[in-house]
Formats: structure tokens, C-alpha cells, sequence
């Protein structure tokens, strides 16, 4: 008899594994063999499981049931929860290197040990388990972006209650239906109760689940005969939680499955239903909220504490796992109407209405791009027409300054350089603007070169868009044609190279702060410095990098994947730099120090980056530098 | 021939067999304060005719080694001991070793020595240790002429002693209290394993409670026991 292939363990083990990634997506044969050089250990309540002490790991540790908890040796590091299935400590035991995170039970958990010899050979043999363990890109990003919804989702749960009961968070009045109901029928029905999703249940037990989303993949796209029973279309056997495991259980899995409705079971019959809106409702309505507190704020006070609540909604987002390009454009939406109601404020004080204007958001708001920790930077545009200039600029000048000063207020710092509408250098007439723009783009000495990046990236906020309209199309017609201009702007853009090393993936700074890359320096301002380039020579009037990128890089024959790519390795940027600023409000915002990254995060880092050295290779070739 | 104490005939076993036989009488005992970390410990359980300590006859043995706190899930021992005749129907209901399996099992002699060859002379944990140490010595001595030598520990009086808050008496008291799901419940290597995951945990507080060496085990669970009385 072959013991290893009968024995009830191995058996047990192996269909343990097939019910988790990486191993369920291997071949049969390989798991089989896993599975019966596997160890089963035990770890109790409150006791480490690995640390750095412990040098190189022995084993790759996979959860069989309870839960641990990694936490990064810095501190202030927030911890991530790993349940059944998960697998640690992979970077470690690929780079051969004592972990650097800190394991320990949170809950009685056996943990199988896959030794470290059999982890390589496996390594080696599978190429799904090796795809799981380095990957490409696009599954990195993704992958990533799971670690840091999971991350953030450990702040979220203390924040919200997700400690109650899912039988007290749950909706129990759920739509069902039976699996030969027709797909049109429960359609019918779902959108009559206006609900995201309908169960299909049998003798009370959950037999499957349609949601939204999967309609318009199964049913929407595939043009389907409405009388086909629904069961075809539904997902079967769907992932259930017990009425009596928490909120925060239906948070992981959720994040974990990538699902949002998770059915809930009581003695195995169904109880009801859990949606990402119930868990996460507080996210949506506080958006709302936030939004509309911000519109209706009588006074700086009011408009204040209605914008502290930004980080705190952002944060949630990103635990969320809201897209980098949604999220930022979020936030600049949200800040825009911080904006918009100083602005509307202050103008009833300083009584401006007569005046021809329109205020202008520059640079990083400008392009839609801003993250928390954004210096105000915005103008004013006038028209005057036959009236006296300075008078009206003086009137202007009061307005704005108290603007600016509200701003700085709600958490906007004032521009460090004065780029900010109170300043009597940048708040001009049309006319003014115009020589001024002709002026940088005649002489681009350095400090017009500087200036000509955040102002061309204006962006009407309020007032007048016309001005600000005229103002975009005259840049555009000034700097197309003008390749000299341009092809200073490349040099600039293409000045700081991004961080990377021949011998070590990164090279970090060791004067100010050690240890550290400049995210913005290095890698963000390269995509924003390429695109503008880009926008400008081929006439493109948008100013938000991605959009800029997307258009330019069309009409510049660049295939659509590596736009897709450029785009990605962007918001990655953008999103750890927020993630970094939320974390650490006290840290230098741009700073961020790759050895704290685990091996994926950096992997993604060093391919995002490795992006932005093509995008300077390119312009150094187009602009012949 | 003075040395055979028990009076029956003395078994017959081929030349081979005799040498393995003889391989693990060589085997040295490992020492009582052998540290908990450092010993092998086999956790066992066996399926039998029915209860009768007399009447009954060892059906099948399943064995699953623990060693420094980990189960070797690949290194079990599983064996089913052929009968002449097959047990009760009501008997097979609760192993699920169906009467065929049973008269088509493996024969007593090398089973028992496969047994010995993979428990060496390492402690045995099992549940109610003294109801399988019982059926399996019967048998080793009925066929071997020797009994398992091994020191013997009872979970069954183990865990209690070592969780006093823990109101269990039955296995399943116990793997219910620790959420453990056995693979298989009710055959000999099922329970083993489940029995083996009750071993790492009771090891796991035992080095919470300062108890280093297989002695002390055995001490603390014999403390409870008199302790009941």
C-alpha cells in the first residue's frame, strides 16, 4: 500500500489545498504530492509564530484554521490578519532571508509547514506556484492592491463596530428565487426590490447567487434568451458566513474574495444576506454627507470641520479597494468643493460680484491629481474690459487672500512658493496672463520652465470658465509648434532619473532621509512631466495626466496596453504615496522607504518606476537630448 | 526455554521476521526526561471487536508521529489486522471495516512488525490509552511474544489535568472544545490524527506549565487521576 497516497491526512491536506490559492489553480498531481510532505503544528492564543530571530524560515507557512497576525518590525505599522489558506512568509523564503515581519496567533491555529527544501522544489517544479510567488505586472498591481485593502481594512474595523454580529447587521428580508426560475423573471424582480443581488435557494440551503455585476458579464453581454432558467447563469455554491461570525469576518471575506454580497446561514439554512454597503454603508452616505455638509457650510468654522472629514472618508475608500484613478479624482472632487465654498463665502463678504473672473486651480489640483497633504495652488483671471484694472485687482487681491487664508484653514497649507490667487504676481487680466505665458515660453530660463509646469496645467475652478478657456487654448497654440520650448521641458522632465540601481533595486538617498526614495521626485512627477509634454505637442487641452496619456499617447501611436500600463504604474504611485501620507501623517509626504515594503510591493514599485525610465528614454529620443 | 514467560507456545516467525524482530529489541528506550521538543511521540488508536477486554480481538491500528510539536502528515502508519472470522454487524457500523476488508486484511505477524519498525520504542499517546494499550500488547504478545515496551499516556487523563476549566470526559468533548474537525472520525488513523492535533495542544500548554520532560507528563496526568478517585 502507498501510504502517502491513502492515508485520510494527505487526502484531508489535499483537499484543504485545492480549496486555496495558489494550490487550487495547480494540477491535481501537484497538490497530491504537497500535500503528503506536509506538517501540521499548532500554534496557541497570543504565541509568536515567526519572527526575524527565528533567521532563515524552515517552512512556508500555510493557515489551516485560526488566525495570525503579521505586523512590520517598524513600529506605528498597522497589522494585517491571516486566515485559512493564506500563505507567509513567501518574500523571506524566496530571498532567502529571516522575515521581516512579526507572526503571532491571534486565535489557537494549526498552520501546515511546507519545509523550505520542498517550497523550492515545488518552486521549481510548478509553474503556477511560481507564477504565485514572482508575478508580471498587471497581477502584482493586483495582488498589492488586495495587500493594502487588507491593510486598511484592519484600520477600518477599529474604526467601525465590525465587531457585531452579522445577525444583527444583516438584512433579513432577502430576494430568492428557485434555480429553474428564468433569468427575465428574477431580473423583473431585482430591479422592482432595487436590490444588487437575488439568492437562489433550495430546501432553505443556498444553491447560488446572481449579482449585479455578474448579469451584465452572463447575461448582458452574452445576449441571453431570457427563459433560460437562472441557475445557469448564477454562481454556485457561494461563499457563506454563519449569522453568529462578525461583521469584520464578512469585512475579510469580502476583501479576501473579492465579492460583495455574502449570503448569511444559520444552521445551514438562510438567514439572510450581508452586503459591502451594510459593512461599508458608512463610506457611501459619508461621501454624501461630507459633500453636502462642505456645500451648505455658513462659515470657515463649519467649513473646516466639514473638510476633516475627507482623510477620514479617504481612508475608508482606500480600505475599500477604490481604484487609484477613481480615488484621486475623488479627492480632488471633494477638495474642489471645499474650494467652491470658500470661494462662494468669501465673495458675498468682498461683495466681488460684478467683477468678470474666474479662479483657476494649477498644478497638481489643476490636473485632478491631489493627494492629502496638497500645498494650495490656484490664480485669478479677470477681465477688467474698460474699467480700471488695478481698482478691481486690489478688490480681487482682499478676496483671495481670504480664500487662501480659509483654505490654510481647512488643511490646505498656503504654496510654500506663493503660488497661490492673493498674490499680486498671479492674479491678472487675461492680457496680462498672455504675455506673461508668451513671455515663459519665449525665454524658458529655469524658473519659467518651473512655472510654465504648474500653470499650464490650469483648470477652471470657478467664476468665469470662459477666461479660463481662452487662457487654455492660447498654451496650446503658443507651445505645439514651439519644439525649442518643448524640448526644454523634456530636459527638466527627464533630470531626475527614477531611483533605480544596477546592483540594488533601489538606490535610496542617505543624506536627509535615509533609507528613503523620492516618490514624487522619482517616479510620479516623471509620468505628470512626460504627459504635459506630450498634451502640449500634440494639442491635447485635458489636463489630468492619465486623460493626457490616453489622448496624446494615441495620436503619438503608442499602443494601447502600454498606455494601460504607463496609466497603472501611475495611480500605483500616486495610491502608495496616499497610503504612505495616511499612515504616517507625520513623515515627510514623499518619502517613502522601500526596504519597508514587503518583496511584492517592491516588485510592483521597481517595475512602476522602471515605466517612468522609459517614458524619460522616450522624450530624450524624441527631443533628441 | 526459561526467557518465555507466558506459558503458550512460543510464535513461529520466518528468518526475516526473527531480524526484525530482533532490530527492534536493539532499540534503546528512550530516556523519561528526554525533553518535550526532542521526543517522537507515536498517538494511536485502534479499532477492536467491541469492548469486551477479554473477548474481543484488535481490528485495525492507526498511528501518526508527532515531532517537535508537528505532525508528519505523510508518515502515518494504517493497518488493517486480518481475521479469521468477521466481526458483528453492528461492530462494523461503527469502524466501517466491512467484513471482506476484514478476512482479506493483513496478516498479524508482519503487520505487528511493520507496527513495531515504525513506533520503535517512543512513547504511544492515545485516548483512553489503556483500552488500545490493552488490545495492541495482547496482540504483539500473541504474535510477537512481546508487549510494546513503549511508555504509554493517556490523553483521556492528560488534557484534563492540563485544562482544568475544560469540562470534557469524551473524545469528542475535547475535539469539539478545540474546533477540531477529524478528517475521518471513527477509523483507526482518523482518530489518530484528531488525537495527534489534542496531543499539540496539550504539549503546546504543557510547556506553558513548566512541564519539560515526558516524565512530568505523566506525573501531572497520574496527579488527576488519584485526584478523581
Amino acid at each position: 500500500m502507498n501510504a502517502a497516497e491513502q492515508n485520510v491526512l494527505v487526502a484531508a491536506a489535499d483537499s484543504f489545498l485545492r480549496q486555496h490559492l495558489p494550490f487550487r489553480k495547480m494540477l491535481a498531481e501537484e497538490t497530491r504530492g504537497l500535500a503528503a510532505r506536509l506538517r501540521l503544528t499548532y500554534f496557541a492564543k497570543d504565541s509568536k509564530v515567526l519572527d526575524a530571530t527565528d533567521g532563515l524560515p524552515s517552512a512556508l507557512f500555510i493557515v489551516q484554521r485560526g488566525r495570525i497576525e503579521s505586523r512590520r518590525a517598524a513600529p506605528g505599522d498597522s497589522p494585517r490578519t491571516l486566515g485559512a489558506g493564506e500563505v507567509f512568509p513567501i518574500n523571506a523564503l524566496l530571498a532567502r532571508r529571516a522575515t521581516r515581519n512579526c507572526y503571532r496567533a491571534i486565535e489557537d491555529t494549526f498552520c501546515y509547514l511546507l519545509p523550505f527544501q520542498e517550497f523550492l522544489r515545488c518552486f521549481e517544479e510548478s509553474s503556477e506556484f511560481r507564477r504565485f510567488c514572482t508575478n508580471y505586472l498587471s497581477s502584482l498591481l493586483d495582488q498589492s492592491e488586495r495587500e493594502r485593502q487588507g491593510e486598511f481594512a484592519q484600520i477600518v474595523a477599529l474604526q467601525q463596530t465590525l465587531n457585531a454580529l452579522l445577525r444583527e447587521t444583516m438584512t433579513r428580508e432577502v430576494l430568492t428565487c428557485l434555480p429553474g426560475t428564468p433569468i427575465g423573471t428574477a431580473l423583473r424582480q431585482m430591479t422592482q426590490r432595487k436590490v444588487g443581488s437575488i439568492l437562489i435557494v433550495e430546501d432553505r440551503r443556498v444553491v447560488g447567487i446572481l449579482t449585479e455585476r455578474d448579469v451584465i458579464a452572463r447575461v448582458t453581454l452574452s445576449q441571453a434568451d431570457l427563459n433560460v432558467p437562472i441557475a445557469q447563469f448564477m454562481t454556485a455554491k457561494p461563499v457563506t458566513l454563519r449569522s453568529d461570525q462578525s461583521a469584520y469576518d464578512a469585512a475579510l471575506t469580502m476583501t479576501r474574495h473579492g465579492i460583495r454580497h455574502v449570503p448569511i446561514t444559520e444552521e445551514g439554512n438562510l438567514a439572510g444576506i450581508v452586503s459591502e454597503r451594510d459593512l461599508f454603508g458608512l463610506q457611501r452616505s459619508s461621501l454624501h454627507h461630507i459633500g453636502r455638509a462642505i456645500s451648505v457650510a455658513a462659515d470657515t468654522g463649519a467649513l473646516k470641520s466639514a473638510a476633516s472629514g475627507i482623510g477620514r472618508l479617504i481612508e475608508r475608500m482606500l480600505a475599500q479597494g477604490v481604484a487609484g484613478e477613481q480615488l484621486t479624482r475623488l479627492i480632488s472632487s471633494l477638495n474642489d468643493r471645499v474650494a467652491l465654498r470658500a470661494i462662494a463665502l468669501q465673495a458675498e463678504l468682498h461683495s466681488i460680484h460684478e467683477i468678470e473672473f474666474c479662479w483657476l486651480a494649477l498644478g497638481s489640483e489643476g490636473r485632478q491629481e491631489q493627494t492629502l497633504a496638497t500645498d494650495q495652488d490656484n490664480a485669478i483671471v479677470f477681465d477688467a474690459g474698460e474699467k480700471d484694472v488695478e481698482a478691481q485687482r486690489e478688490r480681487l487681491l482682499a478676496f483671495a487672500a481670504s480664500v487662501n487664508d480659509v483654505l490654510r484653514q481647512c488643511g490646505f497649507p498656503l504654496c510654500k512658493g506663493g503660488i497661490m490667487a492673493g498674490n499680486r504676481a498671479w492674479c491678472l487680466t487675461l492680457r496680462e496672463w498672455l504675455a506673461q505665458f508668451s513671455d515663459w515660453v519665449r525665454n524658458p530660463v529655469p524658473e519659467a520652465l518651473l512655472n510654465a509646469a504648474i500653470f499650464f496645467d490650469l483648470r477652471a475652478l470657478d467664476g468665469n470658465h470662459r477666461l479660463a478657456t481662452e487662457l487654455r487654448a492660447a498654451v496650446t497654440e503658443m507651445t505645439s509648434s514651439r519644439t525649442l520650448f518643448l524640448r526644454h521641458l523634456a530636459a527638466t522632465a527627464v533630470q531626475n532619473a527614477p531611483p533605480l540601481g544596477l546592483l540594488r533595486d533601489f538606490v535610496t538617498d542617505d543624506s536627509e532621509y535615509p533609507g528613503t526614495i523620492d516618490l514624487k521626485a522619482g517616479g510620479i512627477r516623471i509620468f505628470v512631466d512626460a504627459a504635459r509634454i506630450m498634451a502640449l505637442s500634440q494639442r491635447v487641452t485635458e489636463t489630468c495626466t492619465a486623460d493626457r496619456l490616453r489622448l496624446a499617447g494615441r495620436a503619438m501611436r503608442v499602443t494601447d496596453q502600454e498606455i494601460a500600463a504607463l496609466i497603472e504604474a501611475f495611480y500605483y504611485l500616486q495610491i502608495l504615496r496616499l497610503k504612505h501620507q495616511q499612515l504616517h501623517p507625520d513623515r515627510p509626504a514623499n518619502r517613502i522607504a522601500p526596504a519597508q515594503l514587503n518583496a511584492l510591493e517592491q516588485r510592483v514599485l521597481k517595475e512602476s518606476l522602471r515605466l517612468a525610465k522609459t517614458l524619460q528614454t522616450r522624450l530624450s529620443l524624441d527631443y533628441q537630448l | 526455554m526459561s526467557w518465555w514467560p507466558f506459558g503458550t507456545s512460543r510464535p513461529l516467525l520466518t528468518d526475516t521476521q526473527a531480524q526484525q524482530l530482533r532490530r527492534w529489541q536493539a532499540i534503546t528506550l528512550p530516556h523519561a526526561k528526554l525533553g518535550l521538543d526532542g521526543a517522537r511521540f507515536i498517538v494511536l488508536d485502534t479499532e477492536t471487536s467491541g469492548l469486551d477486554h477479554r473477548k474481543d480481538r484488535l481490528l485495525s491500528i492507526g498511528a501518526v508521529v508527532v515531532q517537535s510539536s508537528t505532525i508528519e502528515i505523510g508518515e502515518v502508519f494504517d493497518c488493517v489486522l486480518r481475521q479469521a472470522t468477521p466481526s458483528g454487524q453492528d461492530n462494523i457500523l461503527i469502524h466501517g471495516i466491512g467484513g471482506t476488508q476484514q478476512l482479506e486484511g493483513e496478516p498479524s505477524v508482519p503487520a505487528l512488525l511493520r507496527f513495531l519498525a515504525f513506533a520503535k520504542k517512543d512513547p504511544i499517546v492515545a485516548f483512553h490509552a489503556g483500552f488500545d494499550q490493552h488490545f495492541v500488547d495482547r496482540a504483539l504478545k500473541r504474535h510477537l511474544g512481546y508487549t510494546s515496551a513503549s511508555t504509554w499516556l493517556d490523553l483521556a487523563l492528560l488534557l484534563p489535568a492540563l485544562f482544568r476549566e475544560v469540562p470534557g470526559t469524551h473524545l469528542d468533548d475535547w475535539l469539539a472544545h478545540f474546533g477540531i474537525i477529524p478528517a475521518q472520525r471513527h477509523s483507526a488513523l482518523g482518530d489518530a490524527a484528531a488525537t495527534a492535533q489534542l496531543l499539540l495542544i496539550a504539549l503546546s500548554e504543557a510547556r506553558v506549565q513548566g512541564l519539560l520532560n515526558l516524565r512530568a507528563l505523566r506525573k501531572r496526568a497520574a496527579q488527576l487521576r488519584w485526584l478523581q478517585r
